[in-house]
């Protein structure tokens, strides 16, 4: 009998190979839809700017002197616009040689992220 | 052995080739067979299976467009959503069965105050399986048709501050002119053009001790998602406190020592589907 040709064998062998690898990708590509969405919504939902924000404007106002209102009013506009539980206060003042130092303590949370700072403040006697 | 070259001298001890078309022919066949008897219906649940789960990410980024509207105080959004397998609807505030009613003591006025809410929902209802998933109060809640029990996929931003007592309940109400339904690619259309409303008592700022917040939820029977609102209610997903639910009233659930009271309602029209 004529031998067989097998010189094309390895093409149904790639044909295979390929195509077991398609569905390994498809699976993986499958997989990375979620983590993306879910990367995504995490990343949207970081208040950076709000606690910028708030942080720059608490610190400003105590140095230029603190007043219950104006702890009302930030409490209040925190709320309002971002729906977030804000609170701040001044530590006791410990004069110090050159400096008095004193600290901000700031807290921020709207739900999803919970953030509190100490925030040293140094003036010169 | 001696190789024979001639054909005449082999043996064909096999059989005659039209048994082997035969048997050939029934193996191809019973393939087939198989294929459409288990294949098929097995493919076409897979396809069930994988719209439903599109659709369960579709209306997860339903709800960010919902928290983008409410929480980022942005007037209009507008996309592009893809229903597979199904369709949705929008259910007007008014139309819709269950109520969240609020229970609260108003210093200012000197009562036990009470906030009734219906929020109104956006439900995807599939066609050929059984899933059902709801857009309510800022949730996203998933259900099976003909089943009890429910859970909730994606939560509301309701929370509680450990350091000030505050507890926050952010609502979302869901109005629309008319009803909408929509299977297939269409736009979602939503505003926010009326201010929310609030509600801030602040107890421990004008020397109140502590008070208790009732809330009352009563559930749609036709769409009955009680038990994923239980769970989040009863469970640590507001804060290590939570509400805790009335042994004697189910459905009556109540979060005690709060010592500021912070309620918000967010109205947000579906313009078009």
């Amino acid at each position: 009998m004529e031998r067989l040709d097998e010189k094309g064998q390895w093409i149904v062998l790639m044909g295979f190979i390929i195509s077991v690898g398609i569905f390994f990708l498809a699976i993986i590509l499958n997989q990375s839809v979620m983590v993306g969405q879910t990367t995504s919504e995490g990343v949207l939902e970081f208040p950076k700017a709000e606690i910028r924000d708030l942080r720059t404007e608490i610190i400003d106002i105590t140095v230029a002197g603190n007043t219950p209102e104006k702890q009302n009013s930030i409490t209040t506009l925190a709320m309002e616009r971002e729906n977030a539980i804000v609170w701040y206060s001044q530590t006791a003042e410990e004069p110090g040689d050159i400096y008095t130092e004193s600290a901000i303590e700031i807290h921020f949370n709207n739900g999803v992220t919970s953030y509190y700072e100490n925030y040293p403040l140094f003036e010169k006697n | 052995m001696l190789r024979n070259n001639s054909y005449s001298d082999t043996k064909e001890s096999g059989v005659s080739e039209a048994i082997g078309f035969i048997i050939m022919f029934s193996i191809v066949l019973t393939g087939i067979a198989m294929v459409t008897l288990y294949g098929y219906p097995l493919l076409l649940e897979s396809q069930i299976n994988s719209d439903e789960r599109t659709m369960e990410q579709t209306m997860i980024s339903l709800q960010n467009d919902f928290k983008i509207l409410t929480y980022s105080n942005i007037p209009y959004r507008d996309s592009a959503i893809r229903v597979s397998g199904g369709y949705l609807d929008a259910i007007d505030s008014e139309k819709s069965n269950d109520a969240f009613v609020f229970q609260f003591w108003n210093y200012s006025a000197g009562l036990f105050d009470d906030i009734t809410m219906q929020p109104g929902e956006l439900r995807y209802t599939s066609n050929e399986g059984l899933a059902v998933y709801t857009i309510e109060n800022g949730a996203v809640l998933s259900r099976q048709k003909f089943q009890q029990g429910s859970v909730m996929t994606a939560r509301p931003r309701w929370y509680y501050d450990e350091s000030t007592g505050t507890l926050v309940i952010i609502l979302t109400k869901i109005t629309a002119d008319r009803d909408y339904s929509l299977g297939g690619i269409g736009n979602v259309q939503m505003s926010m053009l009326t201010e929310p409303e609030t509600i801030d008592m602040d107890y421990a700022g004008n020397g109140i001790p502590a008070q208790d917040i009732i809330l009352t939820y009563t559930y749609d029977p036709e769409n009955d998602l009680s038990l994923a609102w239980r769970n989040f209610l009863t469970g640590d997903f507001i804060s290590q406190d939570s509400f805790e639910e009335n042994p004697a009233t189910p459905g009556e659930y109540t979060f005690s020592g709060v010592s500021r009271f912070v309620l918000k309602e967010y109205t947000v029209k579906i313009e078009n589907l």
